[in-house]
Order: C-alpha cells, then structure tokens, then sequence
C-alpha cells in the first residue's frame, strides 16, 4: 500500500514538474560586496574608474540565477559581443567606454530546452553613434523577450504605467505567446503577444515602501523592485523560454498628487486672468 | 509677388512645432537619436515623442552630476567639464546658424504662446496692449536670475551636496513647456505635484501656476513666458555670434514713428531710437562737408534721408528675431535682417503699405465684433 502510494506521489510531482513553468534562468543585479569600496581609488568625484556606471554609482555586478551551463555574452551599444565568464557566481561586464544601453544575454540548450535570459543596463561613456534601437532590432538566436521601447531618461518603469515588450524567436517577432510578468512582490500579470510580438502590461502598484527610518543612499529614488518577464514556445521539438529582468519604480500617486497639480494649474490660469483685467483696469 | 513674412514664420513655427513634440515618430524615441540633444529652444525630453532635448536640460544635469561633484571633493578636470564644454559647443553649432530666431521661429513654447494670443484675438474676448515701458524694465532681469539661478547655479550647489536633490534640475521643474508639450502628447502625469517634500511640493506648484499663469496671460499678452525665459538669456550671451542679425540703418526720422516697436511682440523700444543720435550726427557732419547750413529741423524732416548712418547690429538681449519690426517698418532700407552679412530681409514702403492693411484686416476680423455686429 505504501509503495502504490510513494508510486503516486512520485506521479504527481513528475506531472507537476512538467505542468508547472521551470524555475527559468535569470539576471539579478548582485548585492554590493562588503568591505569592497563602490568606487576606485583613481575615480574621479564618484565616477567609477571604468566610466561605466552613472557618477557615483558602485561598479554594476550580476548574478545569473539557475544558469549553469550557459554561455554569457555581453553586447555592446556597437553591436560588439563580449563573451562573459564569472568570478565566482559573479559576472562584472568589462566596460566598453561607449554609452549607453548594453544587453547581458545568456543562453543554454540543454535536455531539449533552450532558455535565454537578457539584462539591459546602461552605462556611461563617449557617444557610441548607435541607436539602442539597433541592439533591440539585431536578430539573435532563440526566444528573447526585448523591452519595446526601453526606459530611458524621464521614462522608466513605474508602478501604474504600461511597459510595453516585444517577444523574438530568431529575430522574427512571435504573436499569440503567453507571457508572465512576474514582480518580487509576487503579482503575476499575464499577457498574449499580438501580430507584432507586442505585449503591454500596465505595471501593478505594489512595491514595497521603505520605512522613513531606513538609510537612504544619494540615488534613492524612492521604492524600487525586481520584475520578470517570461514568455515560453515551442517549435521543431525545442521548447524555447526566455527571461527579461528588470527594475520597477514607485509609481506616481505614492508622492504625487495629480488632483493638487490641476488645482496649481487652475490656480495660475486664475491668476493670470487677474493680473490681465488689473491692466485692463489701468489702461482705461 | 511679396511674401508675408508673418505668415511663413506661422507657417515654419507651426511645422517646427509639430516636428518637435511629435517627431520621434520620425527620429526615434531614445536621446540618441535625437537631433542634437542641445537644441536652443524649449524641446522637453519629459515629452516621450519629442525629436530633440533642449540644452538646459544638459547644463542642469552636468551642473549636478559632474561639476558639482568635482568642485566639492576634486579630480581631474576634463571629465569633469568636458560634457559641459561638448554641450557648450552642440549648443553654439546650432546657434550660430540661426541666432536668437530659434525663439522666434523655432521654439514649441513660443509657438504655444503666440496661438493662444492669435486664438484670444479673433475671439476678441480680451483686448490686447503691449506692455508699459516700466513693466518692461522690471520683467527683464528675471531671465537672467533664472538662467544663473535655476539652470546653473541651483544644479552645482545641488552637486556639490549643499542644496537638496529636488534642486538638482529646477529649471525642469517649472518649465511650461514640460507642461505643454507633454500634454499635447496625451501625457497628464506631468502634472502631479511632488507630495514627498515641502520644497518638492512648492517648486512643482509653481511650475503648474506658472503654465497656467502663462497661458492666462497669453490671452493678452504676447509671449508672456519668453520674456523671461532662460533659453533667451543664454541666446543674448552669445547673439554677436549668430549668422543671422536684425540691423538697422538709421535715418533722422527714426524714433518718430514708432511702427517697429510698436510691432515688437517683446516690447523692445530700444529699437525706434537705436541709431538715431549717430543718424543726426551723419546728418550734420555731411551736412559740414558740403558747406551747407542744415537746420536740425530739416534734418528731422528726413530732408538729407540719404545721409543715413552707418548701419548698427542691434540684435537686443530681448530680440527673437521674428523680422516684425523689418516689417512693420515704412522707411526703405532702415531695418533689415541679414544672414552672414547678406540682406534677407529689408523693410520697404510697399511692404508696409500691404502689410499694415492685413494687420487692421486680422486685428478687425473677431468672433466677438462678429457676433456684436450681426444685426446691423
């Protein structure tokens, strides 16, 4: 009796392993080292000595989770692919000099399976002369959720605003696959890509927020999060997963008021109109 | 046949208006495709669909972010200045092709303005004057407080961690065109006010009092917000570069009748008497060569009009260049705009003439005389 019932729950996590989405191969950004200082000691005011992060912002470092027997690679604003090896579980992407968006991707085929994990990042350098747009559009092998458009400055991911995304199979864009967004705060969104391979979520509000107490580095910029965007399929016998990670920020009504910016604006049109029929007064 | 030159700067101000609020449908959506990134005129990358940056938003964020930082804890200097100095120069690549008529012609904000005002008068709803002369004086100073103040200095003391962070682009914060371009592309979100700090809730007031403000006052005003703009104080530090100029030709008859600043729509009365004094002493000095005894008076009537002065570069720290007061000038010659030294555009009686009667046609032309006038 015992055997048939061990016999049955080995069934059942066998068709729950397959049932259920694999625990998929991830970029996380890694936590900053202790005793390790954020910048050289040749840096200029904060600017690491790389001139790769933003002034003042620690040397970026990335964990790629689940992604043993992967190859990493990092693509360079220019198109340039850098193959990638960790020290320790550790990857440091070299820096290039070049700005601004680089692409970690990461890709493995194995058991029939081939999953790809891709990071975007920006860093600081001289003006590379090439669009981002270039390394969204380059067409790489296997499935690839890419950001469509990626944040840039003055427009970022944020709580309650759409994050559009576009889902590649070999550089073709893919319609009708599903795709989870999934947050650390465990909210699952779930869309379907259209004819274009566009997919559009509108961002949960449910960061977490920093208590007042909590020590606050000079870039805080209010409550961020970690998000993945998964979307899976299958073709000619190979099952194709692909993993976007990227951050998310507080969105707008945890410390803005848009009702209190119409009555700014209704107040200075008020305002305005005095001040116009004063001078009418003057003048006649 | 004669071009009215009002009409095509409309017709340019309008398509540089469209182009830049919506142009990243043309040029791309990321900062790297954009134009230039340091154009001299008010282009927001708040707005998501813009075609370029406008330079502020550079001098701000390297004010913060690196010239601030190196002069509080040192360094090396030229990675330090060295995104100042290259915006610097995109900024001045671009100026010197156009001058201060990226104001004029080119500027979204400027645009904004001056379809407001043209909306207001054929509505005929509120009636419009030029400024007072003393209004005038007291508005001016205010573009170069911000300038300094909220495009440089705020930013670098914000950088050099002497000032908060909400103070690190201020100029952004309250800039109208933030406001108006952004909400021509359908985004309100612009329009939140920080709630977070009292500094933060107090500047983005202001910067929605302001927008709201300055389109109040643009009803009968004529571009309220630019006479005190930033961008035209950074435009008169370097107007003596620019290719194109307004330059002037006095006669001794200037300053008496007043049509060209009378048309300015920035109230520059500079420009009716600029050049007159060494017109009269033109005047005289020919008058002495040739042994003739020239009244003052006559020389007044413009009896000697062909002994005109040597011709002035009167480019005013004010000035957007919109060619108005070449316009609506009647003497031959004695106002023009010229490119790299080439006359462009001279005024001419028979311009004026045809000029000034469209100008009473519009300013006649409103739905409210209509609307008063309909029974009889």
């Amino acid at each position: 009796m015992n055997s048939l019932k061990n016999a049955g729950l080995i069934g059942l996590a066998a068709l729950l392993a397959i049932a259920a989405p694999a625990q998929a191969m991830t970029w996380e950004t890694a936590p900053i080292q202790r005793g390790k200082p954020a910048m050289s000691a040749n840096s200029l005011a904060g600017t690491p000595a790389t001139g790769h992060a933003p002034v003042g912002m620690p040397q970026p470092t990335y964990l790629l989770r689940d992604g043993e027997g992967a190859t990493a690679v990092l693509w360079a604003p220019d198109l340039a692919a850098t193959p990638l090896t960790p020290v320790g579980e550790r990857f440091t992407p070299p820096a290039t000099g070049i700005d601004y968006y680089h692409l970690l991707w990461a890709q493995r085929l194995q058991g029939g399976v081939m999953e790809t994990a891709t990071r975007w990042y920006a860093a600081h350098g001289k003006p590379s002369g090439h669009s981002p747009s270039e390394l969204t559009g380059a067409a790489r092998a296997g499935l690839e959720v890419i950001p469509d458009p990626l944040p840039r400055e003055h427009w970022r991911y944020q709580e309650e605003k759409p994050a559009a995304f576009r889902v590649s199979l070999d550089g073709q864009p893919l319609p009708g696959a599903t795709v989870l967004l999934k947050t650390a705060q465990h909210t699952t969104l779930e869309g379907r890509s259209d004819a274009a391979g566009r997919v559009v979520f509108t961002l949960p509000l449910d960061l977490l927020v920093p208590s007042a107490d909590a020590p606050k580095s000079p870039f805080d910029r209010g409550p961020k999060g970690a998000m993945k965007v998964r979307a899976e399929t299958e073709r000619g016998g190979i099952r194709y997963i692909a993993t976007l990670s990227a951050d998310y920020y507080g969105g707008l009504s945890r410390n803005h008021s848009l009702d209190w910016g119409w009555k700014g604006a209704v107040g200075g049109f008020a305002l305005g109109l005095i001040v116009l029929s004063r001078r009418k007064a003057g003048a006649s | 046949m004669t071009i009215n030159v009002s009409l095509l700067r409309k017709v340019v101000q309008i398509a540089f208006f469209l182009f830049l609020v919506y142009g990243s449908a043309i040029v791309g959506f990321y900062a790297a495709d954009k134009i230039s990134g340091n154009l001299p005129a008010l282009a927001c990358a708040y707005d998501a669909t813009t075609a370029d940056y406008c330079t502020l938003i550079p001098f701000q964020h390297q004010m913060d972010h690196r010239v601030g930082g190196w002069l509080s804890d040192g360094g090396p200097w030229i990675p330090a200045l060295l995104p100042t100095l290259t915006t610097l120069g995109g900024f001045l690549l671009l100026f010197v092709v156009l001058n201060k008529a990226f104001c004029g012609w080119i500027c979204p904000l400027g645009t904004f303005q001056e379809l407001v005002h043209g909306l207001s008068t054929k509505l005929g709803i509120v009636p419009q004057w030029p400024l007072r002369e003393g209004t005038v004086k007291k508005t001016r100073p205010w573009k170069w407080l911000l300038l300094g103040g909220f495009v440089f200095a705020l930013p670098l003391l914000t950088g050099m961690g002497i000032t908060p962070h909400e103070l690190g682009s201020p100029f952004c914060t309250i800039c109208p065109s933030r406001f108006m371009t952004t909400l021509m592309g359908g985004d309100l979100s612009q329009f939140a006010v920080a709630t977070d700090s009292a500094l933060g809730l107090a500047l983005s007031l202001t910067g929605v009092a302001l927008f709201g403000g300055m389109t109040a006052l643009s009803l009968g005003v004529k571009q309220p917000f630019c006479r005190i703009c930033p961008m035209l104080a950074l435009h008169a530090l370097f107007r003596r570069l620019g290719l194109l100029r307004l330059v002037k030709t006095a006669t001794p008859r200037c300053a008496k009748c007043n049509l060209c600043a009378g048309a300015c729509p920035m109230d520059i009365r500079e420009i009716a008497v600029a050049g007159v004094a060494e017109a009269g002493q033109a005047v005289s000095n020919a008058a002495a060569q040739e042994g003739q005894a020239v009244s003052n008076a006559a020389a007044q009537e413009g009896e000697v009009k062909e002994v005109a002065a040597k011709p002035l570069h009167i480019t005013h720290a004010d000035c957007t260049l919109c060619g108005r007061c070449v316009e609506f000038c009647p003497d031959a010659g004695a106002l023009q705009l010229r490119y790299a030294g080439m006359p462009v555009f001279t005024s001419d009686p028979g311009y004026f003439k045809g000029r000034k009667k469209s100008q009473k046609a519009w300013e006649k032309s409103s739905l409210l005389g209509w609307w008063r006038g309909r029974g009889g």
